[in-house]
């Protein structure tokens, strides 16, 4: 009786997960009059071929706008290690009141409505010409994902043993060298994890990518949306590339493994 | 030495601190300021006119519509994540084959990219050749309107939030029962009791900190959604899937008052704030390590 109810239920999990992803996959590559077939009787591979090499009237392919997205990401992520990896480090021996108040208002901006800020950093960003650039949408990116990387890392600092750099301060050497030569080797684990996390974040963000990034810097998130227009939807063309743009998410995950509970809960567990 | 390392360590975090405050105070200092004009991108006005905006979205049934509609979207897509993350989780925890293959098939949502998710499901739903109404029509039933009839629209897109973010509770979940102790779990299972009762009486309790701690941030995430009503009905049909976040999207963009959509943003922000902060201190900060 027991083992026939654990069978079920794990089919069960199976259907609930698998059978849309069965569908993605299928319909990407069902040609369009076998669209609504669930085993499609006729088979083509044209919408990945526009997709990963370009269609012929604009040339364009999913790649320039996967390197788009890896761009902005790179640069947010790059920034909000630099000042939030010094900073967390900082937290961690910052004991007293005023630092819990900061560090907790931390957790309350981030969890701020992404919306609410959506009209003044829009006329902010046109005034400043920076709309439809790089630097416009990891201005965003930024100040959202700092918090992130403080938890993070500050949950990697506090774990690291006292001792080491009690040691090292003993021996004569200054706190940043204490810093850059052994707490940051030893938590490089940290930074990777906490990277990964970031990177993420941005990658899969689409309110504002889909309003500052236009042509130019078009990434994936309004890159995949735009296949569906008031005129159309082209359904085989948006599933195949939703398909590729999971590459970078495998890529990525495989890094992160055993630190998945700790990252998608912002460190927020013990 | 201590006094010295807890200066630099105050100047460490100086740099984060600053950069996070000119990037975020500036623009909702600048909306504060718009939410007292009527700044209009059509009607081209662009003046001073004090608590307008805000006595007009205080009385904006459409806003409180949305609001509503937000509650019902947390609650909902909270308590069917936890229980079917949880029955994910406790079936994993099992022993049996392929125990590992399971795992990473129920993770796998997650590689999806909310917008793919919601393209995906926007297919699934599609009225003339959706997979879900292809399924109906063969079993002579007819076809529904998943995301074209008010009816049917947010449950549709509660749905998908749901799939996609399962995984992200299972993950939590599962780790919370693999951090149990097996012997307790043992003790209770010699002495006969059932597998309800063990749930029920020793692992939610014992797991309660880590529950709280996921129940919270996702309330909290979900509270902040706008891909996946944004991508698959756009708040429509007729504004009947709107919650707050393609609300305020649509009068500002689709509406360009940005005047307008400045004062609901201000209205929104402050009430999550106030959701956030208790939240963080009466949940998160006593069960977690903040």
């Amino acid at each position: 009786m027991k083992k026939i109810f654990l069978w079920i239920s794990i089919i069960l999990i199976l259907l609930w997960t698998l059978v849309p992803f069965y569908s993605l996959i299928v319909t990407s590559i069902a040609s369009s009059g076998s669209i609504s077939e669930f085993f499609p009787k006729k088979v083509t591979f044209e919408y990945y071929k526009t997709i990963l090499v370009g269609d012929e009237s604009s040339g364009k392919n999913i790649w320039s706008y996967m390197l788009n997205s890896v761009i902005i990401c790179s640069i947010s992520t790059f920034i909000v290690l630099l000042l939030s990896v010094p900073g967390a480090y900082g937290f961690s021996k910052w004991k007293s009141k005023t630092s819990t108040s900061i560090y907790l208002s931390y957790f309350v901006l981030r969890m701020l409505p992404p919306i609410a800020l959506v009209v003044p950093r829009l006329v902010i960003l046109g005034r400043l010409g920076l709309m439809d650039s790089f630097l416009g949408l990891a201005l965003v990116y930024i100040p959202t994902q700092i918090p992130l990387g403080i938890w993070l890392m500050k949950g990697f600092f506090d774990t690291t043993p006292k001792e080491m750099e009690e040691c090292a301060w003993l021996e004569g050497a200054t706190v940043f060298q204490t810093f850059w030569k052994i707490v940051l080797p030893i938590n490089s684990n940290g930074v990777t994890v906490t990277a990964v996390f970031v990177f993420i974040c941005c990658y899969i963000e689409f309110l504002y990518a889909s309003l500052i990034s236009r042509s130019h810097v078009l990434t994936l998130p309004p890159y995949i949306a735009g296949f569906a227009t008031p005129w159309e939807i082209r359904f085989q063309l948006m599933l195949a590339a939703s398909l590729i743009s999971i590459l970078p998410m495998v890529i990525l995950f495989a890094f992160i493994q055993r630190f998945m509970v700790k990252g998608i809960t912002g460190g927020a567990l013990k | 030495m201590k006094n010295y390392q807890q200066k630099i360590a105050i100047y460490l975090t100086i740099p984060s601190i600053v950069v996070t405050i000119v990037l975020l105070a500036i623009p909702i200092a600048y909306g504060v300021y718009l939410s007292f004009t009527n700044l209009d991108i059509i009607k081209r006005t662009n003046d001073f006119i004090g608590l307008k905006n805000y006595v007009k979205a205080f009385t904006d049934a459409a806003l409180y519509m949305s609001i509503f509609r937000n509650i019902i979207y947390v609650v909902v897509v909270v308590i069917f994540n936890f229980l079917i993350g949880f029955f994910m989780a406790f079936i994993c925890y099992q022993n049996f084959i392929g125990n590992k293959v399971l795992r990473f098939i129920i993770i796998l949502p997650m590689l999806l990219i909310p917008t793919a998710a919601a393209v995906l499901w926007r297919f699934l739903y599609n009225y003339d050749i959706g997979l879900i109404n292809s399924l109906l029509t063969t079993m002579n039933l007819s076809r529904i309107g998943w995301l074209i009839s008010p009816k049917f629209a947010l449950l549709s897109v509660i749905l998908t939030d749901i799939w996609a973010w399962t995984p992200w509770m299972f993950l939590i979940l599962l780790a919370g029962m693999e951090n149990l102790d097996k012997q307790v779990l043992e003790a209770a299972n010699i002495d006969g009791a059932s597998q309800f009762q063990v749930i029920k009486n020793i692992m939610l309790p014992i797991m309660s900190p880590i529950i709280t701690i996921a129940i919270s941030l996702k309330a909290i995430e979900t509270f902040r959604t706008f891909d996946y009503v944004w991508v698959m009905t756009s708040g429509g049909p007729g504004g009947s899937s709107d919650i707050t976040s393609t609300f305020i999207y649509k009068q500002a963009f689709k509406h360009l008052q940005y005047g307008y959509s400045s004062a609901l943003s201000i209205i929104v922000m402050a009430v999550l704030a106030i959701l956030t902060i208790f939240i963080v201190k009466n949940l998160i900060a006593k069960e977690g390590n903040l």
